[in-house]
């Protein structure tokens, strides 16, 4: 390969390069593309698209229905509370892990190691019956619960990850400047390790607001995340218009992908550190 | 600020009397503050043991009522027999649930399903993710958009990937047919989801499509780790681009292809929700997984014994396999040290 015309080598990089973009970006390009045409377009064989008839007024359409808009705002509320939730209890159980000489702590580690293979599935009906008891059924409460519980385990791993980066030297040294031990984890451990916290709140917040099943299974009416209406939608509307779909997909794959964009520095470095063994 | 010493009261002006008082008042506190310390002296005094486990505590809490509960409540469940079509009530099965589950003629073409689903799944995902790794270490311009724009599917919910790559391979509308008749490689429009080794075929691509970017990511952080000197030593003995890569990258990247392969097996094995969208199970049962076949048998047949059994199973069968991901990771990092 290093004898050939020096042209070879950069056009096949571009070529591949330009393939993998196209695997990545196609599927979510067309039902953009769906979600500002009018369904004669797409529909028609070949598809006609037109640019003069390019509108969002499926987006606008979608917005003004209060049971789609509901449901974002179910995801928004239930994701921020699940995220914080996760970072207050995982901050609080990933530092004496990382950090402190507790009992047991290898097998509090196998254990939420293990608690991540633990499938949904399984979980599914004792939740349900546990939420119902709880008379938390179809609340935001019980949401953020669960998925809180269900997502705690990575968040503790991960968290643990960055705060054994943390050099000894530097907290033995803001303890002898007089701060407690909590106040050397809120102002030492806890900043130095930034970047790797605001990852692993990423993670928690998409985690949330990707969620399916639980959401499928303990909500009916009056706490349904945006996943779960989206399905009902693709399910329900054979006869209505696909772009009221479309742009119900675009808008439920918006707020986690525009995270990933803005932070994706932090994104990047902190899955791959976070989620070692 | 330190509460002020109270003066002797016979030195004392009577004006002062009053302020006396309040002094006394505040001179009581830190004698009180003895005898029941705050919260943060406590936490100071406290052995380390016992304030690690202080701290462990809020969390295990939450984890051990809407985890751990939940996950021996299922196990109990699966002894007994639930058939909520017929009675509300629960009869001891013992270890008949597993046993009829295992006889199900259902369940084990389900099973056949989901491991060629895995197979798919796991061989594609992880070919396609070192192949995107190795392209996107290369240098060339543009790289670091690239990088960033591949993450986009790592982003999508599974069940929105589901819809994504439903609306793909739609029969009136699907992208793929349109740019297939175009290209003139099939006469007409095709119905994609109607055959079960094809549905099933999109489930893997779809499922591959969202988890390629964290495969490549892992990957990718792993080749900049390998120091170029190998490469130099590699290239002094004569080695060609193909030798580098079976010789240098492979050996280096081993640990991290088989953590890959577990983690991407394991997200196959629990895949539903972008089957749930995608296809619905269908056609007939032709794409119903493991995962899918406990759905129905709880929700659908409202027989929550042979439910709960099946998921158990599935739990065990993904545990196991999970298990090998740290046991081999700790087997490479050792065969590592000792080589070095």
């Amino acid at each position: 390969m290093s004898r050939a015309s020096p042209l070879i080598r950069p056009v096949t990089v571009y070529a591949l390069v330009a393939l993998v973009l196209l695997w990545t970006v196609a599927p979510v390009a067309w039902i953009a593309t769906m979600s500002v045409q009018p369904e004669i377009n797409y529909v028609s064989v070949p598809p006609r698209l037109r640019l003069e008839q390019t509108s969002l007024r499926w987006y606008a359409a979608t917005l003004a229905s209060p049971e789609f808009v509901g449901a974002m705002r179910t995801s928004a509320l239930v994701s921020m509370a699940t995220m914080l939730l996760c970072l207050t209890l995982g901050t609080l159980a990933a530092y004496p892990l990382a950090r402190l000489n507790v009992p047991h702590r290898n097998l509090y580690l196998t254990l939420s190691v293990t608690a991540r293979m633990v499938p949904a599935m399984i979980l599914i009906i004792p939740m349900f019956l546990l939420l119902r008891s709880l008379q938390l059924l179809d609340t935001h409460l019980g949401l953020i619960a669960v998925y809180t519980a269900f997502l705690l385990p990575y968040v503790i791993w991960m968290l643990k990850n960055f705060f054994e980066q943390v050099p000894y030297a530097l907290e033995a040294a803001a303890r002898m400047d007089g701060c407690s031990r909590l106040g050397a984890l809120v102002r030492v451990i806890i900043p130095v390790t930034a970047p790797g916290v605001v990852a692993t709140a990423v993670f928690a917040f998409i985690g949330a607001w990707n969620e399916f099943l639980f959401g499928l299974i303990l909500s009916t009416r009056l706490a349904v995340p945006v996943t779960v209406k989206l399905s009902s939608l693709v399910s329900t509307t054979f006869h209505s218009d696909t772009s009221l779909v479309a742009a119900a997909g675009m808008l439920a794959l918006l707020p986690p992908v525009l995270l990933v964009f803005v932070l994706n520095r932090f994104i990047v470095r902190g899955l791959v550190e976070g989620m070692k063994y | 600020m330190e509460p002020p010493c109270a003066p002797h009261e016979l030195t004392l002006p009577l004006i002062l009397v009053e302020q006396q008082t309040k002094w006394r008042m505040r001179t009581t506190l830190p004698e009180q503050t003895e005898l029941r310390p705050s919260l943060g002296q406590r936490l100071h005094r406290m052995s380390e043991a016992r304030f690690g486990l202080l701290l462990l505590a809020p969390a295990a809490l939450i984890l051990l009522l809407f985890l751990a509960f939940p996950l021996a409540y299922a196990g109990a469940m699966s002894l007994f027999r639930i058939e909520l079509t017929v009675s509300p009530d629960w009869r001891w099965a013992g270890p008949g649930n597993y046993l009829s589950v295992l006889g199900e003629r259902a369940v084990r073409e389900s099973l056949a399903r989901t491991l060629a689903f895995a197979a798919l799944t796991v061989g594609t995902s992880v070919l396609l993710a070192l192949g995107v790794a190795l392209l996107l270490n290369e240098p060339f311009r543009g790289r670091g958009f690239a990088r960033v724009l591949v993450l986009l599917p790592w982003a999508v919910a599974p069940v929105v990937a589901g819809v994504l790559w439903r609306y793909l391979f739609h029969s009136n509308y699907g992208l793929v047919n349109a740019l297939l008749l175009q290209a003139g490689l099939i006469p007409a429009y095709r119905v994609w989801l109607d055959s079960a080794p094809v549905a099933i075929t999109i489930a893997a691509l779809a499922t591959a499509w969202k988890t390629l970017p964290f495969l490549a990511l892992i990957i990718l952080a792993r080749l900049q780790s390998i120091p170029e000197s190998l490469y130099r030593a590699a290239r002094m003995d004569g080695a060609g681009v193909l030798a580098r890569f079976r010789h240098v990258t492979l050996p280096q990247l081993r640990g991290i292809l088989i953590f890959a392969v577990v983690m991407q097996t394991i997200v196959a094995l629990q895949s539903f929700d972008l089957i749930f969208t995608l296809t619905r199970g269908g056609p007939g049962q032709g794409t119903v997984l493991l995962s899918y076949l406990v759905f129905i048998n709880a929700f659908e047949r409202l027989s929550l014994g042979q439910a709960a059994a099946l998921a158990a199973l599935l739990a065990l069968l993904i545990v196991l396999l999970g298990g090998l991901a740290p046991l081999l990771a700790a087997g490479h990092r050792r065969r590592e040290a000792r080589n070095e």
